[in-house]
């Protein structure tokens, strides 16, 4: 089956948490069970909360694009935002330490996306970061 | 989201969690957690058997309850997450704190080995 879902969510992250639906929607339209749901979601999730968090400069409301995509490759996830320049598929993300007295583990969301989907692809667009996620 | 505490007396203490751990699930369980988990600073078994999504929000609150127990000297096993938990929880390379345990007397064994 193939299928298509675009929609735009603001920088908060009560729009990331009430567009998790959707998301979960479009996986089981497009027939996705266990691990490539999972993927999905999790992706939506890490990418979306991560462009909320610290993807912006200033304290102005942001329209992050979302775009699903069900093909012949299979499923893709794309986020497009105006925020700063930032490559999530580059970034540094550091170790996780076991030590007790480290903070939260920092990353730990690019990490698992990074590991966990087929592929991730990133371009600076007119002043846009675009993100495709493969799963 | 939901935490079920099974046992909260003696030397250890064993929560079952149930649902999904994303963004919304965290929010509505991390208070109720920490304080049953980390608070009393005792061995604790997390039962992972029906939470079917985790993300990093829900791992951060596993690990900090880890991290808090192990500053004490106690341990928190997890026990029993579906494949795709175990494979997200391995892959975030979070085993050298937390243990994961599918086997449940194993499980209580490893809280004795600090």
């Amino acid at each position: 089956m193939s299928g298509r879902l675009e929609f735009q969510l603001r920088n908060t992250v009560g729009d990331v948490s009430v567009s998790l639906p959707l998301i979960r929607r479009f996986a089981a339209e497009s027939g996705l069970a266990g691990r490539q749901e999972y993927v999905l979601i999790l992706s939506y999730e890490e990418l979306a909360t991560n462009i909320v968090k610290y993807g912006f400069d200033d304290a102005a409301i942001h329209r992050i694009r979302v775009l699903l995509e069900n093909h012949s490759r299979g499923v893709s996830l794309t986020l497009m935002d105006d925020g700063h320049e930032f490559d999530p598929c580059r970034a540094p993300v550091p170790e996780f330490s076991p030590d007790p007295a480290s903070g939260a583990p920092g990353g730990a969301g690019l990490r698992l996306v990074r590991k966990m989907a087929r592929s991730m692809q990133y371009s600076r667009e007119n002043g846009w970061n675009v993100v495709k996620v493969l799963i | 989201m939901e935490l079920k505490v099974i046992k909260a007396d003696g030397d250890y203490t064993h929560v079952a969690l149930s649902g999904r751990l994303d963004i919304d699930g965290v929010t509505s369980v991390e208070e109720k957690f920490t304080n049953v988990v980390s608070a009393k600073g005792k061995p604790a078994i997390v039962d992972m058997t029906e939470v079917g999504f985790i993300a990093s929000l829900g791992m951060r609150m596993l690990l900090t309850a880890a991290k808090a127990l192990r500053a004490n000297g106690a341990k928190l096993v997890v026990y029993n997450p579906q494949p795709v938990v175990l494979e997200a929880l391995q892959t975030a390379g979070f085993a050298a704190v937390m243990p994961i345990e599918n086997d449940f007397s194993k499980a209580l064994a490893l809280l004795q080995n600090v």
